[in-house]
């Protein structure tokens, strides 16, 4: 009895812990959101994602801890879609081509013309956007809830009055 | 600790936390609010000397076109925006909705986090964005679900009297750390101990479940899957016995069973009967009360005494009918049952049992197979009985016989003993039988207490060397139990042995009374009877019986020198018995006079207080014999 009690207490502190913690989990969020957007993305219930970028190896970890229908590959040629964390040096590897990528960097829609949407963090809220063309361009049809999150490559360009390169 | 009382506590517990957890949030909004209302009283007022300037900047132009196209009045607004900048303000900005609804930056002071001019700025609580742009009105937002900003202070820039723009300020969370620190430990706490409360409530539910099946083991009877008999005496004992029906089910004949089959054949045989009797009595409680015995009680609100007799019958036909397959062979058993129809008049659940009882001993001995009702007339004397007593001075071996000798009149010599039962109370005293014999007539601690009157005489018989007469009703010849017992003595102590059978007038089946008897003889037992003359004396079963001695009944003896009829009774009775070479004997013997009309008529035996009282066996002189 009492081996039970010390195992329900400790439980209990742990339970409370994470009830005290649970709404801080920007993580878990974030992972919930880029499950979701990959999904709708590919059309594919399980994705299989290319993770790449300076933030890859933390992103790898996410997707591995807290989803379950977002699996990481090794290497483009299997990946339903490339997601770019943070910034990488040079170009994506060749054989990324012809695969859509998602960031989670705002810049990135400017610098990658290969890339469709992005989930940023600004001033702690989550933001989203999809560049309309580049979503034509790769056939993806979103469901009707991203509406307000599309945007076109033109509207975007002339707002921050400059051109992609 | 109790079950009850762990609830209690876990739910004390649960309740005070839940009350807390509840009166943490609404303080820490309520010092929030109030936190922010003080910064928020100087951002609007600032915010309004930099609206007055942007309207005079804009010159009747539209705020957002200007905006966008005069990088001059962009670069002073944004500086003019940036003095609220403070540790305490994290972000101000400046955002309108475009022709889609979509909220848009047109101006950012903020140091970091900076939205360009015209990007998508996705909102929290959109609804409230999108009143403060149609009321014109300010809005405070607390924000729970943004880790870095505490609030944001919406406030609407006014053009043409409509609100065109929103002022926004993210308030930072660094103010409010300090009290979110505080609030933070405050509800872990609290959720430790609603964790904690309903820890107690899961042990509780353990310890329930436990309880649970510790009382099932207890009280299940591990081979049929009934209740026990301890669940008899420890939790049945306290029904009310005037809602119920109380009958008693027993196998017959199960030792042979036993022995033909084996134990294990045995076993099964109990189990499939258990089974039979859950299927067909679903409204009963039934309880294994011994070997092959089963109490069952069914409510009275659900059957008249007429159902339940009709339900009993067709439940021992059922029995009778149902193949017990054992190895592949079918068995076929019956069952006799005891019913008590009147067990709301009685005062206990043992009281009612031993209606039951009786009832079951009379079917039993009426030839089994069949069911047998507690009468009202038993019922009755069963008022006056003390049943507990009696059964626990026969468990506890307090039982014992006195000896009151029979002496022959011619010699004056003892010829033998008559052994009369006695019970012992806890201080040893004895306890005639007429305070216990009548109670337990007809049940089966009245065998218990005749075989313990037996091995006691048996034993007497073989250690002392005296002759022994033992008092029998007709019936209990009958009883195989009994019968077994006789048998199974030594030849020397058969011989040492004379069956007293009392009651011969009430012998209900003769012809098996005489096979009995006879093999008894054979056996080397020498038969009495008992009380003769005392009712409807039948001098026809007296001849058919072959018995050796015949007790004439005091009432007659007690008045002979007084009552003619009496005399002439005697007179007749010994010299019939003379014919038919049977020794007489006479009981109650008080006075001289009595024993020499005895002698004189010839009687051969004589017995009463004047020869000899009843004794202990320690108390007989061994010369005496």
């Amino acid at each position: 009895m009492v081996k039970l009690l010390a195992i329900l207490i400790s439980f209990s502190i742990a339970l409370a812990h994470f009830w005290g913690d649970i709404h801080r989990s920007k993580d878990r969020a974030e992972a919930k959101l880029l499950q979701r957007i990959f999904s709708d993305l590919t059309g594919k219930e399980t994705v299989k994602v290319f993770v790449i970028g300076s933030e890859a190896e933390r992103y790898k970890e996410i997707f591995k801890h807290l989803t379950r229908k977002i699996k990481v590959t090794e290497g483009c040629p299997s990946a339903d879609l490339i997601f770019l964390a943070g910034y990488i040096e040079g170009e994506p590897p060749k054989d990324c081509r012809g695969i859509p990528i998602f960031s989670n960097r705002r810049s990135c829609l400017f610098k990658w013309k290969g890339c469709v949407g992005s989930l940023y963090w600004k001033k702690g809220r989550p933001n989203l956007v999809f560049i309309k063309e580049r979503l034509d361009l790769y056939r993806i049809d979103l469901p009707p809830e991203y509406e307000k999150f599309i945007e076109s490559e033109r509207t975007m360009l002339f707002r921050r009055g400059r051109a992609i390169e | 600790m109790r079950f009850h009382s762990l609830v209690l506590l876990a739910l004390m517990i649960l309740g005070v936390s839940a009350v807390i957890l509840i009166y943490i949030s609404k303080v820490e909004k309520t010092v929030e609010r109030k936190l922010i209302d003080q910064t928020n009283s100087i951002v609007d007022h600032y915010l309004d000397n930099v609206a007055s300037d942007l309207l005079l900047k804009l010159q009747r132009r539209n705020l957002i076109e200007a905006i966008y196209e005069d990088e001059e009045l962009r670069n002073w607004l944004e500086g003019a925006l940036s003095y609220l900048v403070t540790p305490e303000i994290r972000y101000v900005y400046m955002v309108y909705r475009d022709e889609k609804g979509r909220f848009r930056y047109l101006v950012d002071a903020s140091p970091e986090d900076k939205g360009e001019l015209g990007e998508k700025l996705d909102v929290l609580h959109e609804d409230l964005w999108v009143s403060a742009l149609e009321t014109g009105r300010n809005v405070l937002i607390i924000q729970e679900n943004i880790s870095t900003v505490g609030a944001t202070f919406l406030k609407p820039f006014i053009q043409d009297h409509k609100p065109v723009a929103l002022f926004v300020v993210d308030f930072s969370v660094e103010r409010l750390r300090e009290l979110k620190e505080i609030v933070s430990t405050a509800r872990v706490v609290s959720a430790s101990f609603l964790s904690i409360s309903l820890a107690l409530l899961i042990i509780a539910i353990h310890q329930y479940l436990q309880r649970i099946k510790v009382e099932k083991s207890l009280y299940v009877d591990p081979l049929t899957g009934l209740l026990n008999r301890r669940y008899m005496l420890e939790k049945a004992v306290n029904l009310d016995t005037t809602k119920l029906y109380v009958a008693l089910i027993d196998v017959d004949d199960f030792r042979k069973v036993n022995a033909t089959y084996g134990e294990k054949a045995g076993d099964q045989i109990l189990r499939d009967l258990a089974k039979l009797l859950r299927d067909s009595l679903p409204d009963a409680t039934i309880i294994r009360f011994a070997g092959e015995e089963f109490l069952i009680l069914l409510p009275r609100e659900r059957f008249s005494e007429e159902e339940v007799i009709t339900l009993l019958d067709w439940v021992r036909r059922k029995i009778k009918g149902h193949n017990f397959t054992v190895n592949g062979v079918p068995v076929r058993v019956t069952v006799s049952i005891g019913v008590n129809v009147s067990s709301y008049k009685t005062r206990s659940l043992e009281e009612a049992i031993r209606a039951a009882d009786e009832a079951l001993l009379r079917a039993k001995r009426s030839g089994k197979d069949r069911v047998e009702i507690y009468t009202e007339e038993i019922s009755r004397k069963a008022k006056t009985l003390d049943m507990a007593r009696i059964r626990e001075a026969i468990e506890s071996g307090r039982v014992v016989c006195f000896y009151q000798p029979i002496v022959e009149l011619k010699t004056g010599k003892i010829s033998h003993y008559e052994a009369l039962a006695r019970l012992l109370d806890k201080q040893g005293n004895p306890i005639p039988p007429s305070a216990f014999l009548d109670v337990i007539k007809g049940t089966f601690e009245y065998v218990r207490l005749l075989r313990k009157v037996i091995e006691i005489n048996f034993q007497i018989a073989k250690e002392k060397g005296i002759t022994v007469s033992i008092n029998l009703m007709p019936s209990d010849l009958l009883d195989e139990e009994v019968f077994n017992l006789l048998e199974s003595a030594d030849p020397e102590v058969r011989r040492r042995i004379i069956l007293e059978i009392t009651e011969v007038e009430d012998i209900p089946k003769v012809e098996r009374i005489e096979k009995v008897t006879k093999e008894l003889r054979e056996k080397g037992y020498s038969l009495c009877i008992d009380d003769f003359g005392s009712g409807y004396s039948n001098l026809l079963n007296l001849t058919r019986l072959q018995i050796d001695y015949l007790k004439i009944d005091g009432t007659i003896v007690r008045e002979i020198d007084k009552n003619k009829v009496s005399y002439n009774l005697t007179k007749m009775i010994t010299e019939f018995c003379k014919d038919m070479n049977i020794k007489v004997i006479a009981e109650f013997i008080d006075r001289e006079e009595v024993l020499k009309i005895l002698q004189d008529l010839g009687v051969d035996y004589g017995q009463g207080y004047l020869l000899g009282k009843p004794v202990p066996i320690d108390q007989i002189s061994e010369d005496a014999h």
